[in-house]
């Protein structure tokens, strides 16, 4: 896996895009479900600080924005996954749920 | 806006009797064969959307087990949808293989026959070897299908008893003008789950589970007020369809992440909006403290509304113990990239919820199964499940008249 771009502000978080801000859902969640929970909470936590800055930049810009932009909007996705582990779950799957590997994502993006 | 008096929702459905109800419908091979013709055999359900086959063209295959056929939909070169049997009309061949695609005409794999859009024969392979080819009388089975709100919807009998706008009634009345087209399909999540259809739906239409089976991903959103429980607001019993308002906790501390996406968009979790610019169709009975409405449509499809986003549930019964379950979530489209990554939040926290919801299916169905209780105690919040118990019956009894 490769790095990718991101815009100029917010470069320190590059190499987190390479574990994290897939394009997809399935993409996205496959690497939650996937990781260990040490490891989400720490790109979490290293997201976490910029979170307000990084919505306030992409506020000024749509999906036609170029790709580092896009890639950012990518990263805070994979965030919001993160997220419910941190915040909800404590773990990276959700506890006592059904089989995730069973509940098939068609979604979109 | 009034808060409801605190009455039994019983109260107003005096035809709804208050006993343990039978679980014999939930778990009998010969009730679902009877459920087979009464019910799924004789209702307009909703298919797909019309996003789904939004050019002349394209089509989408679905696989309707309760009916033993396939349906192919597809949108007409002259914009009009239609539902088809997917089979060829020569040797019975399933004729499109493809789950969905976009084609002007459609040819059988076995031999060759082709058919257009509008499903009529337009090609016979070696037509002169053929004794007496009437053309008309094969083209592709059409069955009764109409649009209502970018729904698509059709009905498995050549002639429905009633137009479809008549059958959603008052429901689809009601929903009539919530802006379905200003919202994009965000989540899309298809499972399979050993239970009974209406265990599935049960366990969507009442909120007596959520402080228990939502412990984590939904603690005190859906509960109003000091309670915590997760108390409905305005059940309203149709003569098939059904609906129910669920409670929003407006004063509990959001999670840190919930707090940042509040701030530019309505959520799974709380509406941003205050109720006074409400959408269509919304929080009918006007319950205080609201998050969303569950609106069931007989048999087997739900939409389920909120200020900015709704789901929907199709629940496609394979035998008396398989479902098949499609999970669809629209949101209002995007101004900006800040506003499409607060909705993935609630596109993340519905999907986990729904993990949870699911975790109780199986396990239910093989509790119902092992024969160690034969009634279901409903309480009044529960309803909604008796309700769907008496017109299932119903629809039987009067079918065997």
């Amino acid at each position: 896996m490769t790095t990718r771009q991101l815009p100029a502000q917010f470069a320190e978080l590059i190499p987190l895009t390479e574990a994290w801000g897939q394009e997809t859902e399935t993409e996205r969640n496959n690497a939650r479900v996937t990781s260990e929970m040490e490891d989400v909470q720490a790109f979490y936590d290293a997201v976490m600080p910029h979170m307000e800055n990084i919505l306030a930049f992409l506020g000024k810009h749509d999906d036609t924005a170029a790709a580092p932009v896009r890639n950012l909007a990518f990263l805070a996705k994979s965030f919001i996954e993160a997220s419910v582990c941190v915040e909800l779950f404590h773990a990276t799957t959700v506890p006592d749920g059904f089989d995730y590997r069973r509940f098939k994502i068609f979604s979109p993006t | 806006m009034n808060k409801p008096e605190q009455l039994r929702f019983a109260d107003a459905y005096p035809e709804l009797h208050r006993d343990p109800v039978p679980v014999e419908p939930y778990i009998s091979p010969a009730y679902f064969e009877k459920e087979r013709e009464a019910i799924f055999k004789k209702h307009w359900m909703n298919v797909c959307r019309i996003d789904d086959v939004p050019n002349p063209g394209d089509y989408v295959v679905k696989e309707i087990a309760v009916l033993r056929t396939s349906l192919l939909i597809v949108h007409g070169a002259d914009g009009k949808v239609r539902a088809f049997h997917n089979v060829c009309q020569h040797r019975g061949n399933q004729l499109v293989a493809d789950a969905k695609g976009c084609s002007k005409f459609f040819s059988c794999g076995f031999h060759g026959w082709v058919y257009d859009a509008e499903g009529k024969l337009v090609n016979v392979p070696d037509a002169n070897e053929f004794y007496k080819l009437d053309r008309d009388s094969l083209k592709l089975k059409q069955l009764p299908c109409e649009l209502w709100n970018g729904f698509v919807f059709f009905h498995p009998q050549a002639e429905p008893d009633q137009p479809l706008v008549e059958f959603l009634g008052e429901l689809g009345e009601l929903l009539k003008d919530y802006p379905f087209e200003q919202m994009r399909r965000v989540g899309a999540w298809r499972t399979k789950v050993a239970c009974n259809w209406k265990v599935f739906i049960d366990a969507f239409q009442e909120g007596y589970h959520v402080p228990i089976v939502h412990r984590r991903s939904l603690p005190d959103v859906y509960v109003a007020g000091d309670s915590s429980s997760c108390i409905l607001g305005g059940a309203r019993l149709y003569d098939k369809h059904r609906a129910l308002s669920t409670p929003a906790g407006l004063s509990r501390n959001p999670k840190p992440t919930e707090a940042l996406v509040l701030k530019l968009s309505s959520a799974l979790t709380r509406d941003m909006d205050n109720a006074d610019s409400l959408m269509p169709g919304l929080n009918p009975t006007g319950i205080d403290e609201w998050a969303f409405d569950i609106n069931v449509f007989y048999p087997n499809f739900f939409i389920d509304p909120s200020n900015g986003w709704y789901f929907s549930y199709n629940f496609w019964p394979i035998s008396v113990n398989e479902t098949y379950w499609e999970v669809n979530i629209h949101m209002m489209k995007p101004a900006n990239l800040a506003i499409d990554v607060a909705q993935e939040y609630s596109k993340v926290l519905f999907r986990d919820a729904l993990l949870e919801d699911s975790s109780t299916l199986e396990r239910t169905q093989l509790g119902l199964e092992s024969g160690a209780i034969t009634h279901l105690t409903f309480s009044d919040q529960e309803i909604a499940c008796r309700h769907l118990n008496h017109v299932v019956e119903r629809d039987i009894r009067n079918a065997e008249v």
